[in-house]
């Protein structure tokens, strides 16, 4: 069955979802089967890809919007909703 | 020796990077450092060019370089610039080894290809998906990144 999630979160690292957070993102993305979606305002981005998260060009203090869609929408959701909390691991 | 790109079950398509100065090796030094340094493994690089590698000198190189990276399901060769000497030799080397050559090399295109299954795309079509996200990764960014739900103008 398919579930959905979304929320708001912010960006709390000094270095804002730079290159190697946004590939912790997508490793951990992947490793669901839910689709995964990152949105900063307007711009939503699948998340999936690396540069589409870098796309969204999130400096720290940025509420991004986190949705995700599928059989393993939640712990998707809770899972990467918790890397972005915790700064990326880089408090 | 020749191969296609249908080749039997297990190979994947190999790629070689080949680029002036240490661009290919620097770029996937790069890459490593964002993905994790067991990223990217099987790629082969060429820094073409340090101490003056003349065309003669360079075409061993890339010829050893597809070779070592054709495993029987083709090759992808990045190389930076297009119509410059490393690609001139992958397009002159390739001949015969199922070899697609996607110039432009930039660090998208190499973050990419590690998200990619090798095992189950065509030199073509990885070079397709290489070379969308390394023209997407292709911006002006003078404005600072939104803070404030802004929106991004691409």
């Amino acid at each position: 069955m398919s579930k959905r999630t979304s929320g708001e979160h912010e960006i709390i690292n000094d270095l804002g979802l730079h290159a190697r957070a946004a590939s912790k993102v997508v490793k951990l993305a992947n490793e669901f089967d839910a689709e995964v979606w990152l949105s900063n305002g307007s711009h939503e981005v699948n998340a999936q890809s690396i540069l589409g998260v870098l796309m969204l060009a999130c400096a720290k203090g940025s509420k991004v919007s986190l949705r995700t869609d599928g059989k393993q929408a939640v712990p998707a959701y809770a899972a990467i909703a918790e890397l972005i909390d915790d700064g990326f691991g880089e408090l | 020796m020749t191969s296609g790109v249908s080749a039997g079950a297990g190979s994947r398509v190999g790629v070689a990077v080949v680029g002036h100065g240490a661009c290919a090796s620097a770029l996937l030094s790069a890459a490593r450092g964002i993905l994790g340094e067991g990223a990217l493994s099987d790629l082969v690089t060429i820094d073409a060019g340090l101490g003056d590698t003349a065309k003669h000198e360079l075409a061993p190189q890339v010829c050893a370089a597809i070779e070592a990276a054709d495993t029987g399901a083709g090759v992808l060769v990045l190389v930076d610039l297009p119509g410059a000497s490393p690609c001139q030799c992958a397009q002159r080397e390739g001949l015969g080894h199922g070899v697609v050559v996607l110039a432009g090399l930039n660090l998208a295109m190499l973050l990419k290809l590690a998200g990619l299954d090798r095992a189950s795309m065509t030199p073509a079509e990885l070079a397709a998906a290489c070379g969308d996200s390394g023209q997407r990764a292709v911006a002006v960014c003078s404005a600072p990144p939104q803070t404030d739900h802004g929106e991004l103008s691409s």
